[in-house]
This record gives structure tokens, sequence and C-alpha cells, in this order.
């Protein structure tokens, strides 16, 4: 007596039938694609494009709300350097403090910093004379690493604040309270 | 001699399946195109301007209004806070073991601001230790009531989904940096 599941006779009209099912099959494949798409599309709407973070930086987290401004001079203090518009000006130490070499001898001002500001506000000057629709407002992005000091922080705001950008707007990465 | 088959058993049956081969192509290649682009970071910024040094005699006369204004302060030592205001009594927060005890130090601004809720300028004068997150969440925990606040107002439900919902608890949205 034969034991077991019993052998289905596979006939030429079975053959034929299951060659229906040979495509592949796309619905779940689909459904992951439209799911990731649809992730997408929702955080799509907070990305804000014509703002360049720097790479070797960690902005700090924060619930404010206000979007960055469209082309303003942009003041970066990475671990390792001050950046100012993509010109390095100076190098921190590997503790994250501003040398010695760079301070004026007050202690708080960043001599490098200092001119190329002074730089930038004679030029903006410059051209207010030349256009009357463009004014000097001291308007200054600062991206600074969550993790620097504010001992390193302070010396940077500083030397914007003499050099007259008062504006200051700090860039953070927006995270929902 | 094999002989031809008939017509009726290889007859071509129309695929009346939906074809999503379009479907997949466009998904696929929107798919792409936001990967691409959604992997740029959220940034948004915290207005913190500068005391300007007063040249004119007009700047004068606004510097010494603005020396009238009440102020409120928040001290932030590696300890932790410290509120002072000019209309309050001051009020100290710990550190919870190593933690900055950020929801008490909203509370205690809640309650400094309900006082005198025309008030919205706030100064923070952290030590040199103390790192730069630190700061921006002493700023966060200022800008505006949260539930359970006894300023605290209920969103109305047209303002629920625009921008004008974060102009409505405002607490302390003008930042100054101390120290500096």
């Amino acid at each position: 007596m034969r034991i077991g599941p019993k052998k289905k006779r596979i006939t030429a009209g079975t053959r034929k039938r299951s060659r229906g099912a040979e495509g592949l099959m796309m619905n779940s494949l689909l459904d992951i694609l439209v799911t990731i798409l649809f992730f997408l599309l929702k955080n799509y709407s907070y990305v804000i494009t014509n703002f360049a973070v720097s790479h070797d930086l960690t902005l700090p987290d924060s619930t404010a709300y206000n979007p960055p401004p469209g082309s303003t001079l942009q003041l970066v203090v990475s671990k390792k350097a001050i950046i100012l518009d993509d010109k390095e000006l100076a190098t921190l130490d590997e503790y994250g403090n501003i040398r010695a070499s760079d301070l004026h001898s007050d202690g708080v001002t960043v001599v490098p910093l200092f001119r190329a500001l002074e730089a930038h506000k004679q030029r903006s000057k410059f051209f207010e004379k030349q256009n009357e629709d463009h004014t000097f407002k001291g308007t200054v992005v600062l991206q600074a690493d969550k993790s620097l000091k504010f001992r390193t922080i302070k010396k940077v705001i500083y030397t914007a604040g003499v050099t007259d950008f008062i504006n200051l707007r700090l860039a953070v990465i927006k995270h929902d309270a | 001699m094999a002989s031809k088959p008939s017509e009726r058993t290889h007859r071509h049956r129309p695929d009346d399946s939906l074809t999503l081969t379009p479907l997949m192509d466009i998904i696929t290649n929107l798919m792409f195109f936001l990967l691409i682009f959604a992997n740029a970071i959220p940034v948004v910024t915290i207005d913190a301007p500068l005391p300007k040094v007063a040249n004119t005699a007009e700047e004068v006369r606004a510097a010494k209004d603005a020396s009238n204004k009440l102020e409120v302060q928040v001290a932030i030592s590696n300890a932790g806070f410290v509120v002072r205001s000019d209309f309050a009594p001051g009020v100290t927060i710990n550190k919870e073991g190593a933690d900055f005890d950020y929801k008490a130090l909203h509370k205690a601004l809640a309650q400094v601001h309900f006082q005198k809720p025309e008030v919205n300028e706030i100064t923070v004068i952290p030590e040199d230790e103390v790192d730069y997150q630190v700061i921006i969440l002493v700023m966060d925990a200022a800008r505006l009531y949260e539930e359970g606040d006894e300023g605290f107002k209920e969103l109305p439900p047209e303002i629920r989904n625009s921008t004008e919902k974060f102009h409505f608890n405002q607490m302390f949205p003008n930042v100054n940096i101390g120290g500096v």
C-alpha cells in the first residue's frame, strides 16, 4: 500500500494552465515602492534648498521655525576651522579652541575673521553707493558645530559684532518637539 | 505526419490584467529623484541680533529707552540654570544627574512670562564651558508656551495647519546672547 501524498499526474492541460503564473509578481514590489514614495513625499515638504550646510560639522537640533535667508554671508565654525563663504580663515586646535596666534591682543577678536568681514562690509558699502537698492544689513548666518564650547563661539560672535555684522542668524536643524 | 494544431486549442486570450510596467517606471523615477533631493537637511534659523553700538543721537536715545525695558536672563553653567528677571524672584534649576532640566526651565520661564506677557525678549548668558547645543535648547525652552502652561491658549482650528500657529503661543521669541 502507498503512503504519502498522491502524485498528481501532469497532463498537457495542467502544464499549459500553470504557464500563466510564470511572469514576475510585481504587486508586492509596487506596494513597497508606493509606500516609500509617500514617505519621501511627506518628508520632501520639509526640505529647504538653496542652503548649503558644511559637511564636516553637525548643526544643533532645535524646534525653531524661521526659514533660512536666501543668499547671505555664511560663517561656518566647524570643529576644525573657521570658514567664511567657503574660504578657510583660521584653524582650531584639537580642543576646539581658536589658536592664540589668530587672536588680537584683546583675546577675543579673531584677526583673520575680522579682516575678512571688514572686506565684505567695505565691498557691500561700495555697492550700496553704486546701487540704491542694495543696502548693507549686516546679516550673517552662523553655522556652528553643536559640540563647540561657548568660549569659541563667543569670540566669533564678538568679531562679527565689532565689524557691524549684528544681524546674527543661528543655523540649526529642525526637529519637531 | 503531424497535423497543424487547431485554432480552438491555440487561441490567444487577450491579457485583461492591469499593465503595471509604466506605473513602476514612473514610481521608480520619482523615488530616485526624491531620494537625491530629500537627503538635504531641513535647516532653519534662530534670530539672535547683537547689540549695536549707538553712534548717533537718535541711537543713543533709543538705547536709553531700551535700558528701561524689563529684562529676563538665563545664566547657563555646567551646574544648571539660573533664571533672573526684574519682576520675579530668581529660580535656580540644577542638573538632573548629568542632564540639564529643560522642562523645569520651561516651567520657570512660562511662570515669569505669565506675570508680564508684554516682555518677549530674553538674554542667555552662557559660561565658557557650555556646549553650543545647550544654548540652543535653552532658546527652544523659552520660545513657546506648551500645553499645560498657565498662559497656553488652544489653537483656533483655522490656523492649526498654517505657519501662523508659530506666532500664537509665543513666550520669549527674541533672544540675545549675553556674555560676549
